[in-house]
């Protein structure tokens, strides 16, 4: 099944908006315009903090194609929160190891762990079809009844002042008008919200072409992120190979600038490729095919009054990393406790700059990572590729150059330095998540039962206290006493303001009351710092 | 606070002929490509070598404009 060429995973009911039945809609709180994991994940998130929520999906259906399969820890994590982590990570294929490869040895000139601190939840990755994820979050979404998707209505045109603004929203029955106090828009990388604001990106575009081929094949391959440089079945460029659900396998290979796209994804054009890396008895299916070519560039500023941007449509970077929904995601998070706070009159509306800042920093460190990757894997001048080639040769012999082999650094929580949220520390601490850090996990006991340390955080601003010995204050408390891991991670005696989106907000390590209350105000914008 | 560690721009090394004789000797026969191969090889010891990436970044700032 496809439409308009888009292929689709799961047809969705299309409905004739109330207001094109003569219902005098009410303004709306706030309208999120898209349906991506991004959409939907700001969607579930507001919706499990009671609000109203109504997302614009321009299709009436989730489309096919594996796309983004990659997602890190941090995403799991904030899956986690939105009730969906488990179900992500039961289909998912787990992976922690990264191998890169030169030339035609089988032997790793690098290998990396993207979990090094062991006993967290979540493993450093999963993979699995964007479709999947999309697919859970809109099953979590249906299950409430204080969600509208609309399927099938599409943003035409927005009128926008200081109060909000009016969207014009075109379906199969006619276009309507909605008026909303906030526009999240999370409408991907091509935004209409963008470019009806004729609002663009600053940064660089990369001038190279890449074929995904995803296909179906049993072999028995270990769960690893394999990368090649100048391999024999792609000579002077690169290869990927990623294992999926459902016994597909992401192939991705790197074909320069000049290609003819139509040409490119030919079954017989493919073919080599495949049988190149696989070996030439493989049998397998055609799952997806695609090209794609990518930009590492920014919006300016992510909030512009009361339209508000986030994921690909705010910021765009290469697939090397797996840092595009996985950066979209944490936008997600800290966008939601924030306006959710907003609206409740609980924070003054001059919380959301922080979001502009704190996301605008995290696009920022992406962004430059992508880049630089992008910079090993595709050199652009001699003297670039001479470097390249000089870093790999060193690398199948000396421990030193191995670190330097960047087949892209994979996404790792991106923190915020000199937030204006944060307290900054006052004395020595040892260990522990400095303040604009997210939290990391631990195995731990609640109550006489096991569990982890982030999914017992809850959705609201918590303190986390370490010891017997909690100070008193009107927030929740978690409070860990003993001898264990966390302890260790954290630091015996010391108390945390953890934000809901699990990120620290200031620590101390003997906590006043009033010190607590002052961190607690700086952390929503209130008053003065 | 760690200490400041500035790149040394005094004379700091005995034998200094017999390791810049090295220096070029072993570039004899090779291409130019080659040669660029071989210093950058030699970039990636002594920058590891040194170990302080302040010290290499005042080294790549000098070194692009002595002056």
């Amino acid at each position: 099944m496809s439409f308009e060429g888009i292929p689709i995973y799961k047809p969705k009911p299309y409905k004739k908006a109330p207001e094109l039945s003569g219902v005098a809609g009410s303004r709306h709180p706030f309208v999120i315009v898209g349906s991506g994991p991004i959409g939907l994940a700001l969607g579930l998130a507001m919706a499990r903090k009671g609000h109203q929520v109504t997302i614009l999906a321009a299709f009436d259906f989730i489309s096919a194609g594996s796309k983004g399969i990659c997602y890190s820890k941090e995403a799991l994590d904030i899956f986690d929160q939105l009730g969906i982590g488990e179900r992500i990570v039961k289909k998912g294929v787990v992976w922690n190891v990264g191998k890169v490869f030169w030339g035609d040895s089988s032997d790793p000139v690098y290998q990396f762990d993207m979990l090094p601190v062991k006993d967290q939840k979540n493993p450093g990755f999963v993979n699995i079809q964007q479709y999947y994820v999309e697919d859970y979050l809109v099953d979590a979404l249906e299950q409430m009844d204080n969600v509208d998707i609309r399927w099938g209505h599409a943003v035409s045109d927005m009128t926008h002042d200081e109060n909000g603004a009016t969207l014009t929203v075109t379906s199969r029955d006619g276009d309507y008008r909605l008026e909303t106090d906030y526009v999240l828009a999370c409408d991907g990388s091509k935004s209409t919200i963008r470019e009806l604001m004729g609002l663009d990106f600053e940064g660089r575009i990369f001038e190279d072409s890449f074929l995904i081929a995803d296909v179906k094949f049993k072999q028995s391959r270990p769960s690893e992120r394999w990368f090649w440089f100048d391999p024999p079945f792609n000579k002077g460029r690169t290869a990927l190979l990623h294992k999926q659900p459902d016994d597909i396998w992401r192939l991705d290979f790197q074909l320069g600038w000049d290609v003819d796209r139509e040409e490119a994804i030919k079954s017989e054009n493919v073919a080599p490729f495949i049988k190149g890396l696989l070996g030439e008895d493989i049998e397998y299916e055609e799952d997806w095919m695609s090209i794609y070519t990518f930009q590492c560039r920014r919006m300016a500023r992510f909030v512009h009054g009361r339209v508000i941007f986030a994921g690909d449509a705010a910021h765009q970077v290469s697939p090397f990393g797996a840092r595009g929904a996985n950066s979209g995601l944490p936008d997600t998070q800290n966008l939601a406790w924030k306006l959710d706070m907003i609206l409740r009159k609980q924070a003054p509306e001059s919380l959301l700059e922080s979001y502009n800042i704190e996301r605008t920093q995290g696009a920022d460190e992406n962004i430059l990572n992508s880049t630089r990757s992008t910079d090993f894997i595709t050199p652009k001048s001699e003297v670039s590729t001479a470097f390249r080639d000089a870093a790999l040769e060193l690398a199948n012999t000396y421990e030193f150059a191995r670190p330097l082999v960047n087949s892209g650094r994979l996404s790792t929580p991106t923190p915020y330095h000199d937030s204006p949220l944060s307290t900054p520390d006052s004395g020595e601490f040892p260990v522990g998540p400095k303040p604009g850090h997210v939290c990391v996990d631990a195995p731990i006991t609640v109550n006489g039962k096991d569990g982890w340390l982030l999914e017992s955080l809850g959705d609201e601003f918590t303190l986390l206290h370490f010891g017997d010995k909690p100070p008193s204050t009107g927030l929740t408390t978690l409070t860990i006493a003993g001898n264990n891991l966390a302890l260790e991670r954290y630091g015996a005696g010391t108390s945390y303001l953890v934000r809901p989106d699990k990120i620290v907000a200031a620590r101390w390590a003997h906590a006043h009351e009033s010190d607590i209350k002052k961190g607690f105000s700086r952390a929503i914008a209130q008053g003065g710092s | 606070m760690k200490p400041v560690i500035k790149l040394n721009t005094k004379a700091n090394m005995l034998r200094c002929d017999d390791v810049y004789e090295a220096l070029i000797n072993v570039h004899t026969g090779l291409s130019p490509q080659e040669s660029m191969r071989l210093n950058i090889k030699l970039v990636l010891f002594l920058t590891n070598h040194i170990g302080h990436a302040d010290v290499i970044f005042e080294a790549i700032a000098k070194a692009a404009n002595p002056k």
